[in-house]
């Protein structure tokens, strides 16, 4: 059931909202318990059999989270865990592409059936992982399973993220308070329109211009220049609306419910540098691979050359983490040496002592090289093939490359209405719209700013030049929005971040 | 909600919450109207699955079976080229998925010398003509599209939206086919334009009887559709050399004795098809039974399967007066 379809916003959510108001007049637990059975059913409306593996997996967990509360069993207890969940995260994820890979390597054909990778299952593992091991370091142990199930399962987050913890889920659902529920709700909704309108609006019409290229270069074709950079641009511009809109949509959800979600992103294609692209771009899987990966590995602690292997190591994983594939490992590699030629530069920058603040040409150059690093990275992301992702980086700097030349439809599909208007129009008009949309990226507030939604026990995002409030101008504009996305709901494209 | 509505910040937020859903529901209906309005003006008549089939009359055959799925699936159109000693190519199958007679007319109006010399030789089902049924998938479009915003609104709303979201959306590939002229240019459908079901549907499938069945619910034989596809049938008459209509049968299993309902509404419906033949000069075919087309051979209730398309379009080529 995806957030951007009818099912989800005519039937399950009304009823949830309505069951849970209900249920909430009673108890707040009453209001979590349908929360959590909401859930369920939500993950199972995908394929019923697989919510067998999320309750096994939640089960599982909570048992061992409950078996951890002996001091001197925890780390054993602790270390089998995590080994498990990576182990069944391992299994299904991963067995195609390591058998494949030794396959190619032996030369040896390995037959193995297709594994089907069961919706969200690297969101839900690596957040019970982050449970796991915050008890081994002394965290306190959950004793409700509905509050853990529902931190685990709650819809708004499950299939797609952002990435939650513990300690920032599990407080909500034990307060009793409900003072500002009207308030939180009014915002939540103001929030999952904007969502609604980045994915359907804007991400599902850029799809067109990026999704036929790179087919038709994993196909074994060729494309000119300026389809590649469209394509490439396309698809930059596309993969953020696509997942900041679906993080908006679950962060606008949760607080229907009046629940608080970390904010994942930050306009990330304002940043001046690769550092600054990971603190906007995925908080809160950044947030994790520090937490769980980088700094248990040593971090910046043992000195530089182990810091950038450290770096190295957490990017190549999490670039694993999406998808099983050598294109996500080369993408993630891409990234961990970009973040290490910018501490290089900032240790660098650091011991020139003479050197003032940087300025706006400098701060735009550094912007302009970010963006860079960042767009050729993910021709490696989009790519389904390493030929493929060859042959775009080919055409992007003027190679053009053999293979059948790239015919556009001369179809622009509007909301998946087709009009005609021939090739080179299209051309423009995708230029246009991939304009239009990184003004939008780079000039608008986001949606934190926006509506100064702040994370649980954080302060509030700074201010910005245009601010939510409930009044009849942003109703009017939150309108606009949602039904501007209804229409575009037929199109039905599911969200990039679903296969991961 | 009462308590909510009593504290100052909380009652402010919660009324903008039913604002905005009001107005979303406003926004929405008037963002609709104008997308229904701009379908209406940009719909041709012929539309997107029709024209990929049209190719197939560029090279003039004189035997046109055209019409809904029962031909579609049913007609081997070089089998009925090889029967009447055409030489192949000469008979073409155009029908297509809930074909309407509406969407044949404007082909013939669209090409009229590729089909002056022709036969014609169209199927009807049920649902053509029932008002009743307003399901997405069944609906003529062609008689939506002569609906006025109002008349399609006040239908179709709120429960048959599908039938006017899938409205909008033929109405622009009906026009992306007409602008890339894919009637005239596009590739040649292969079999001749016959597609063939290859396994029956499972048992628990199958409908327990036709006189319940959606083709025949909420019978209505006097609204838009029967009114302009019949009209439709009349006005081929004068473009073709000649005009069969052709009233398909169903599965062997379901029996019109024992069925008063089926037989009632299906008689009225034939009687409809063959007054108009008989105003407007075409010949109507109503095949209940064909000989040798046993059980076996349905794919589900209305449908042949590989082994039934022979034997049904033996049949029918030779119940064609010439």
């Amino acid at each position: 059931m995806l957030f951007s379809s009818y099912t989800f916003l005519f039937q399950f959510l009304p009823a949830t909202v309505l069951a849970f108001l209900a249920a909430r007049r009673h108890s707040p637990r009453a209001g979590i318990l349908v929360l959590a059975g909401a859930s369920l059913f939500f993950y199972g409306a995908w394929q019923p059999i697989y919510l067998l593996l999320l309750i096994a997996s939640v089960a599982m967990n909570f048992s061992l989270g409950l078996g951890m509360e002996d001091p001197l069993r925890r780390p054993a207890i602790g270390a089998f865990g995590v080994a498990l969940n990576l182990a069944v995260l391992c299994y299904f994820k991963y067995t195609g592409f390591i058998l494949d890979t030794v396959s190619m390597v032996s030369g040896i054909p390995l037959i193995f059936s297709d594994i089907v990778l069961p919706l969200g299952i690297s969101f839900f593992t690596f957040q019970q992982i982050a449970y796991l091991v915050d008890i081994m370091r002394g965290a306190k142990v959950e004793r409700d399973i509905v509050s853990y199930t529902l931190f685990v399962c709650f819809f708004p987050h499950l299939i797609a993220g952002p990435l939650v913890h513990h300690a920032e889920m599990i407080p909500q659902f034990k307060r009793s308070r409900t003072g500002r529920s009207a308030v939180l709700a009014a915002r939540g909704l103001a929030i999952f329109a904007a969502g609604l309108f980045k994915k359907v609006v804007l991400a599902d019409n850029l799809a067109q211009f990026a999704s036929p290229v790179f087919a038709h270069l994993d196909a074994g074709g060729g494309v000119p220049t300026s389809w590649a950079w469209l394509a490439t641009l396309a698809y930059t511009l596309q993969i953020y609306f696509d997942f900041s809109g679906y993080s908006d949509m679950a962060i606008g959800l949760a607080l229907l419910f009046g629940i608080r979600l970390p904010v994942n992103f930050r306009s990330p294609y304002q940043a001046v540098s690769i550092i600054e692209f990971w603190r906007r771009w995925h908080v809160t899987l950044s947030r994790f691979l520090r937490d769980y990966l980088y700094i248990p590995l040593g971090g910046n602690r043992l000195g530089k050359q182990r810091r950038y292997a450290n770096l190295m190591v957490t990017m190549l994983l999490g670039g694993l983490w999406h998808g099983a594939g050598w294109n996500f490992l080369i993408w993630g590699g891409l990234h961990g040496l970009y973040l290490s030629i910018n501490h290089l530069w900032h240790d660098w920058r650091s011991s020139q002592k003479r050197l003032s603040a940087p300025g706006l040409t400098e701060k735009g150059l550094s912007w302009a090289i970010t963006l860079f690093a960042v767009v050729i990275a993910w021709v490696f992301f989009r790519a389904k093939t390493m030929a493929g992702a060859g042959k775009m980086l080919g055409s992007l700097f003027g190679f053009d490359g053999v293979g059948v030349a790239y015919e556009p439809t001369g179809v622009l599909w509007m909301m998946d209405l087709p009009i005609l208007v021939g090739p080179e129009r299209l051309l423009l008009i995708g230029g246009g719209m991939v304009a239009l949309a990184f003004a939008i990226a780079l000039f608008l507030p986001n949606v934190s700013q926006i509506f100064g939604y702040h994370e649980y026990r954080r302060a509030p995002e700074q201010y910005a030049f245009v601010r939510w409030h409930p009044n009849a101008a942003w109703a009017l504009f939150t309108a606009l929005a949602l039904s501007s996305s209804l229409f575009g709901m037929w199109q039905r494209l599911e969200f990039l971040y679903f296969q991961f | 909600m009462a308590l909510v509505l009593r504290s100052g910040v909380q009652g402010r937020a919660a009324r903008w919450v039913a604002a905005t859903l009001v107005i979303t529901g406003v926004v929405w209906i008037a963002a609709f109207a104008g997308l229904l309005s701009a379908a209406k003006k940009i719909h041709v008549d012929v539309p997107y699955i029709l024209a990929l089939k049209l190719p197939l009359v560029q090279s003039r055959p004189d035997l046109i079976f055209a019409g809904e799925s029962r031909t579609e699936y049913q007609v081997d159109a070089e089998l009925a080229a090889r029967m009447t000693g055409r030489h192949i190519g000469a008979a073409a199958n155009i029908a297509y998925d809930a074909g309407e007679p509406l969407a044949v007319l404007a082909a013939i109006r669209q090409q009229a010398e590729l089909f002056s010399g022709a036969h014609v030789v169209i199927s009807v089902a049920p649902f053509i003509f029932n008002e009743g049924v307003r399901s997405a998938a069944v609906y003529p479009l062609d008689v939506a599209a002569r609906l006025s915003v109002f008349e399609q609104m006040t239908s179709f709303l709120p429960l048959r939206i599908g039938t006017l979201f899938r409205f909008i959306r033929e109405a622009f590939n009906a026009r992306l086919a007409f602008g890339q002229h894919i009637a005239k240019q596009g590739p040649q459908p292969p079999a001749y334009g016959l597609l063939t079901i290859h396994a029956p549907q499972r048992d628990d499938r199958w409908p327990k009887d036709l006189g319940t069945h959606s083709h025949y619910s909420n019978w209505n034989l006097s609204g838009p559709k029967a009114r302009f596809e019949t009209a439709a049938l009349c006005d081929m008459v004068p473009l073709v050399r000649k005009l069969t209509v052709v009233v398909p049968p169903w599965a062997p299993r379901y029996e019109r004795s024992s069925d008063e309902l089926w037989r009632e509404k299906d008689d009225q419906y034939v009687a409809l098809v063959a007054d108009a033949g008989r105003r407007c000069g075409f010949d109507v075919l109503n095949i209940q039974t064909v000989p040798g087309l046993g059980q076996s051979n349905y794919a589900d209730e209305m449908h042949v399967i590989a082994s039934g398309i022979p034997i049904y379009t033996r049949y029918l080529v030779a119940q064609l007066q010439p």
